[in-house]
């Protein structure tokens, strides 16, 4: 039987200081309101991309990471999924950036684009999953990258509170295991009624001719942060369900790391312990690349073991969410482990 | 002795930390000292306390603390 896992994650952040306080510095002139902001969301060091550096150059520099730091060979890739929602251009899609640079010499890889936010990594995640388990591709590069800070109006406090840029990889394949599944069935959901409750005015071919300079993302936080404590409690709950385990069964939670409010929120709303539910907010929010981060970084920083499952959920843009439970494996942990 | 009322609107006030002049039938959206972070406490505190969710706008609709008393109310009863 194919049992598609996450076996390798690697990530990339760029360097440009993007801190929730020097941002919110030229906004507000009252330190006490920043350090009130920072507290609420958990969120104060972030980076930014540098001014001509765009997703599919951190894609890139994520991916040269994960060649650089475990020797991994690129000629075994036989697919490429780009998750990313700030794309180098509308078309040709960024993957193909991907490949003009990194697998020049090599013209049988599938790449494709998807284009999904916070809860893109799931998504991606289930499509890699299932081309693995059709038997058709035998190791996949699921890559995410965003660079919000280039599409956030500099007046936006909200906004510049929360998001920061960066990438990841993370190499799918089947691996034997005693698990009778690496990674367990996915539960995904979205709700297009709330899609201008987080969106990108002016960004594509609708109100083309009406374009002008001043574009920048919008959210409306309220309406964001409604649809994340209604829809994502039930769909943890129904992702349990449908892979037949309880919370006793769950050794971490990892949800998109939007911050540290609305995580607490869910937290307490599931009732989940602290020791369980992981708050990582070391580089803000990075869109898509919150989860493959945090994994890494749970897998580096604490004593986890291949018998440990993890549930993830990611939710946001669309508005959509999404859910699946995965279990850690040897090649995985050891790989993070080596390395740090 | 405080009322009902007066329980819901001091409950409202200390979770959500408001050390600012806010009147019980004031349009909160419009105070400069609300912002956003205000709002999503306001929608975690009914969410938890009263098993009420409500959205942006439904906070336009309920924008007063009495307001807020009276759907609330009206969701119990």
């Amino acid at each position: 039987m194919i049992n598609p896992a996450i076996t390798k994650i690697e990530y990339f952040i760029p360097s440009e200081d993007f801190s929730t306080s020097s941002v919110l510095s030229k906004n507000y002139k009252d330190a006490s309101t920043i350090e009130k902001i920072i507290n609420k969301t958990g969120i104060d060091q972030k980076y930014k991309s540098e001014k001509n550096q765009y997703a599919s150059d951190l894609a890139i520099l994520a991916i040269k990471n994960l060649i650089n730091k475990h020797s991994f060979d690129l000629n075994k890739v036989d697919f490429v999924i780009f998750c990313n929602q700030t794309p180098d251009y509308i078309l040709p899609m960024s993957s193909s950036i991907i490949q003009n640079t990194l697998f020049k010499k090599k013209n049988d890889v599938g790449f494709v684009d998807i284009s999904l936010g916070c809860s893109g990594y799931i998504y991606c995640l289930n499509i890699a999953c299932s081309l693995i388990k059709s038997g058709s591709y035998k190791k996949i590069l699921l890559v995410t990258s965003d660079t919000y800070s280039k599409i956030i109006n500099e007046k936006d406090n909200t906004n510049l509170a929360i998001f920061g840029d960066g990438a990841s990889v993370s190499v799918i394949e089947h691996k034997d295991s005693n698990n009778e599944k690496n990674i367990y069935d996915f539960i995904t959901g979205c709700d297009g009624s709330g899609l201008k409750d987080l969106y990108f005015p002016k960004s594509g071919l609708k109100d083309f001719e009406n374009q002008d300079v001043n574009k920048s993302l919008i959210m409306n936080g309220t309406n964001v942060f409604s649809f994340t404590i209604k829809e994502v409690p039930n769909n943890i709950k129904s992702c349990l369900i449908k892979n037949n385990l309880t919370d006793s069964d769950i050794n971490y939670y990892i949800l998109h790391q939007a911050n540290k409010f609305i995580l607490e929120t869910l937290r307490d709303k599931l009732q989940i312990s602290k020791e369980k539910f992981l708050i990582d907010l070391r580089f803000g929010n990075t869109t898509s690349s919150t989860i493959p981060i945090a994994m890494y970084n749970l897998i580096k920083d604490k004593k986890v073991s291949a018998l440990d499952k993890l549930l993830l959920c990611g939710f946001g843009v669309g508005l959509s969410w999404g859910s699946t439970i995965i279990h850690l494996n040897d090649d995985l942990i050891n790989s993070i482990k080596r390395v740090n | 002795m405080p009322n009902k009322i007066d329980i819901f609107i001091q409950k409202i006030k200390s979770d959500l930390n408001i050390d600012f002049d806010l009147k019980n039938d004031e349009d909160f959206l419009k105070n400069i000292k609300w912002d956003s972070l205000l709002n999503m406490g306001l929608l975690a505190h009914l969410d938890r306390e009263y098993n009420l969710v409500i959205d942006f706008d439904d906070l336009q609709k309920y924008n007063s603390l009495i307001k807020l008393f009276e759907l609330v109310e009206e969701k119990n009863n």
